[in-house]
């Protein structure tokens, strides 16, 4: 598992893309994460309706040859929700503790972005994603995973 | 790598261009169709997405895209559903965002969306009212031209 976090490219992006992506200095013309070229583009999501204090899980089937490169997501209630993020493939948590959603992601302008990309490498790739409603009503939550499918790293 | 001489050296040329989905949705109409094709002159690389609606009541519009040409890849694929939701794409705002309230979404691997392809979008109005959308795929036309027409225009 070590081994294959440090063989992961590094993001080009780092130290440019914090958090406010178009805030930051995107030079058009140049030339794209390095070693993705060629890749498409995939969005992943899953929807939750969760009643109020609640938590759902749900799996999200990735495409193989996937990498992650942001993540979005949304509540509609003010008060927002908790996530944690599990590769079952590999079986390691891409959030360490169950963050808020406010501290993790955003809508799309607002998208988390990786610091660094993260491959996965195995066949038929997916996610379990725990959501915990943080509202005591009914919300309806969407999260999303976006990266690329195939260009991988060389 | 040299180029045969029966064949004259071609660059690309980047022209600014936006591709523009604009549809009038119907209210809770699900799955409502629209085709984007990539004009026929010349391959379109896309770099940033950015959307409009006129209502985000109820989450506002779920878009679904698929690229048709090779196997219908989707671009936006659903989770297993441990409810009985229906699979209907991604919530519009969390695709992206107006470019004057500073969200576009950048395509961080920029995509080559190929001449004459179709790109199928799906609408899923959630608002309950009509809904005005648009997507507006921001990029570059690529624009082969020989490298002698090139240099003669630079100088």
């Amino acid at each position: 598992m070590g081994i294959r976090l440090l063989g992961t490219a590094q993001n080009p992006y780092v130290g440019m893309l914090p958090r406010f992506p178009q805030k930051a200095c995107f030079i058009h013309g140049q030339s794209s994460i390095p070693g993705f070229e060629g890749g498409s583009p995939a969005w992943c999501y899953a929807d939750y309706t969760i009643a109020g204090s609640d938590t759902l899980d749900n799996t999200i089937p990735l495409p193989n040859g996937f990498t992650l490169l942001a993540l979005l997501g949304s509540s509609s209630q003010a008060a927002g929700f908790k996530v944690q993020i599990y590769d079952t493939d590999d079986q390691v948590n891409l959030l360490f503790l169950p963050g808020l959603n406010g501290a993790v992601m955003a809508t799309g302008g607002g998208a988390l972005w990786l610091r660094h990309p993260f491959p996965f490498v195995q066949d038929e790739p997916q996610c379990l994603v725990r959501v915990a409603n943080l509202a005591t009503v009914q919300a309806f939550v969407q999260i999303v995973l976006f990266g690329v499918v195939g260009g991988a790293p060389e | 790598m040299t180029t045969p001489a029966s064949q004259p050296a071609q660059k690309i040329v980047k022209i600014p261009r936006t591709l523009i989905v604009d549809i009038a949705l119907t209210a809770s109409g699900a799955l409502q169709p629209y085709s984007l094709q990539v004009p026929s002159d010349m391959d379109f690389e896309w770099w940033w997405l950015a959307a409009f609606r006129t209502s985000n009541a109820n989450g506002g519009v779920k878009v679904l895209i698929a690229e048709t040409g090779v196997g219908n890849r989707n671009f936006i694929i659903a989770g297993s559903p441990q409810q009985t939701l229906a699979f209907q794409g991604i919530l519009i705002d969390n695709l992206a965002g107006l470019v004057s309230s500073n969200a576009a979404f950048p395509i961080a691997v920029p995509y080559v969306m190929p001449a004459s392809r179709i790109y199928q979008h799906q609408f899923t109005e959630l608002s309950g009212a009509p809904n005005t959308v648009q997507l507006a795929y921001h990029g570059f036309g690529l624009l082969a031209v020989s490298a002698d027409a090139s240099s003669s225009q630079a100088s």
